[in-house]
């Protein structure tokens, strides 16, 4: 974990980055989802800035409620970085799960101002999270 | 004194005018009742009349942080029609209150204390006394310092003979700052002591080895910066003279007492209170500045005008703005090179109750200063100041875990957080201690109005305790009187 750390803080590494995380996102398939974990990492990281709650307005950061396969940069009532707007695709749980290893590194420019979730068990358990919000 | 230095144009002053609009506006305020936010907008307009001209606003505050929403409300309460531009999707600046596993905390600027005459003029106005005291600070059972990388506890004699390295190093505020909210009055003391480094200061004292790893560990806290990178000695003797050049003032009033309510609580009443007219998630891309009004365009917006502009936002920010014409190069280079780049800070929650703690750890060790935030019923709350962005992740359990158990062997981290200011482009860093050298180069040149445009903020000209919530609010205030005795003189 401290070499993947290390590297995570050298921008040109970020490429990297995204064939380790695409290894852990085949983990995320195989791993049963631990929504009470998620629900925890959820709590003690992201919800300081963001809610995840149906039809909820944004505030410091936007509503991540529905964010698996929603469009980067697509809510209206939040202005998002240049870089955010000019991301392509969509969130899937494989985006996401690089994005939030290391916002900066993977979308440099972005206004989430978060140093990213390391262990890769958490960053599954939150997204397994989010996910099941919508079921 | 520096070229740069200038007398602000003699306003059109009309301290008739000024206080009856104040009058009329308040009326109004009382009048149109509960509904502060909608209620207001409406009784905003025929305050100035006789300056609508052809502007779209009398004031814009650019920043909505203490600083802005303070100079909105007394800009908009002195009858100028006044917009606050803020670039988040909330108000606050560099404070940010929220909620960490369940528990509330301050991710940024926190601590207030009744020493600090702006800030606490606003906690008592709006009812906000009720303060939450860190029992780290306010009654500590542990001090242990990482000496030379080793752990080192103080044993009760050593816990008396730590606070007497403070009056040592900071032996010359009096002179320096024999008026701390007032940088001219011992300004050739300052000039002449400014390039010095806390380093240097610290070399010259004759400490014990657990009195240099605090006092050095301590001294980076308030830089929020690594002694080695080159901090400035003489804003450190700036605070210690604010905190009435004694240490435990000093600890009370830097440490201890966060509101009960929050920050976030008393910046909305602040702006409540103008009925400010707020546009949140705005960042300003562009001023420009014309003959008789000023031009504000943020990001993705239609261009607003008005007469002036209060400037609010931090001052590592300004030079990735875009000014027509441009911004004087000394605001210029101090918005580049005149701050020190900050560290971070950190709360962890650690399984069972470590009791009241104070860490110390000089920027080698990492960890910074840490102590006890708050004591929970099978855990506890530690806050701490990091000098250097990088050195750990502080959202990260294992590696946050690992540095904290350089003063406790067996701690376990339940969870972590950190908030990334210097990250997020809206701030570039924490609170920012000038370098060394930086009154002298851009003290005057950073606070000097330009045109239509004044520099409010914490970290900017004289106010009250310039770098805390109470400089950020009372700069706000000189700013909104400065702008409202030229508008409506």
């Amino acid at each position: 974990m401290s070499g993947l750390e290390v590297g995570l803080r050298v921008p040109l590494l970020a490429s990297a980055l995204v064939l380790v995380s695409a290894f852990s996102s085949f983990a995320i398939g195989g791993t049963p989802c631990n929504v009470a974990r998620g629900r925890q990492v959820f709590s003690n990281t992201c919800a300081m800035c963001h809610i995840a709650q149906k039809g909820a307005a944004s505030a410091a950061a936007p509503n991540i409620y529905g964010v698996i396969g929603r469009k980067p940069a697509s809510l209206s009532d939040f202005t998002y970085s240049t870089a955010m707007k000019a991301r392509k695709g969509r969130w899937t749980a494989a985006a996401l799960n690089v994005f939030i290893a290391n916002p900066q590194v993977t979308v440099p420019g972005t206004y989430m101002a978060f140093t990213g979730i390391k262990r890769a068990t958490d960053r599954a358990a939150v997204i397994c999270y989010l996910e099941s919000l919508e079921k | 004194m520096t070229q740069d230095r200038k007398s602000p144009p003699t306003p059109r002053l009309s301290r008739r005018k000024l206080l009856e609009g104040a009058g009329l506006v308040y009326a109004a305020g009382t009048v149109g009742g509960l509904s502060l936010a909608a209620g207001a907008r409406a009784e905003t307009a025929p305050r100035s009349k006789s300056h609508a001209g052809q502007a779209d606003y009398d004031v814009i505050v650019v920043g909505g942080g203490f600083s802005g929403a303070t100079a909105a409300r007394d800009c908009r309460k002195n009858g100028l029609r006044t917009l606050l531009l803020e670039a988040r999707g909330r108000l606050g600046g560099r404070t940010f209150d929220t909620h960490f596993n369940g528990r509330h905390v301050e991710m940024g600027g926190s601590y207030v204390h009744w020493t600090q005459p702006a800030v606490w003029t606003e906690i008592v106005r709006y009812g906000l006394e009720e303060l939450e005291p860190a029992p780290g600070i306010a009654s500590p059972e542990q001090m242990v310092a990482v000496v030379d990388g080793k752990r080192v506890e103080a044993n009760a004699q050593e816990l008396g003979e730590v606070p007497a390295a403070f009056p040592l190093y900071f032996a010359d505020s009096a002179r320096l700052w024999p008026r701390p909210y007032d940088t001219d009055h011992a300004w050739g003391e300052i000039v002449r002591h400014d390039k010095m480094t806390a380093a240097e200061r610290v070399r010259k004292l004759e400490l014990t080895p657990l009195q240099h790893a605090v006092l050095v560990a301590t001294l980076e806290s308030m830089a929020h910066c690594p002694l080695a990178r080159g901090t400035s000695y003489t804003d450190n003797l700036r605070w210690w003279a604010l905190c009435l050049n004694n240490f435990s003032t000093y600890a009370e009033a830097l440490a201890t007492y966060t509101l009960k309510a929050g920050t976030g609580e008393l910046v909305r009443r602040i702006a409540a209170d103008g009925a400010v007219e707020v546009r949140l998630s705005a960042p300003v891309q562009r001023i420009e500045q014309r003959e008789d009004v000023v031009i504000v365009t943020p990001r993705d917006r239609r261009p607003i005008s008005a007469k002036a502009v209060i400037l609010t936002v931090p001052p590592k920010v300004l030079q990735h703005m875009e000014f027509h014409p441009t911004l004087a190069a000394v605001k210029l280079e101090a918005s580049r090179r005149g701050f020190s780049p900050s560290g971070f800070k950190y709360f962890t929650e650690v399984k069972g109750r470590v009791g009241n703690v104070q860490w110390y750890a000089p920027a080698r060790y990492r960890a910074g200063i840490v102590w006890t935030y708050q004591t929970l019923p099978n855990s506890t709350l530690l806050t701490g100041y990091a000098p250097e962005a990088g050195s750990f992740d502080p959202n990260d359990e294992d590696s946050t875990q690992r540095v904290l158990r350089q003063f406790d062997p067996g701690l376990e981290v339940i969870a972590t957080t950190s908030y990334s200011w210097d990250d997020d482009p809206f701030s570039l860093g924490t609170y920012s201690g000038p370098v060394p050298g930086g009154y002298s180069k851009y003290f005057h040149g950073l606070a000097q109005r330009e045109g239509r445009i004044y520099m409010g903020g914490s970290d900017i000209g004289d106010a009250t305790w310039r770098g805390f919530i109470d400089g950020a609010i009372g700069r706000g205030m000189k700013m909104a009187h400065e702008v409202s005795l030229e508008l409506l003189g």
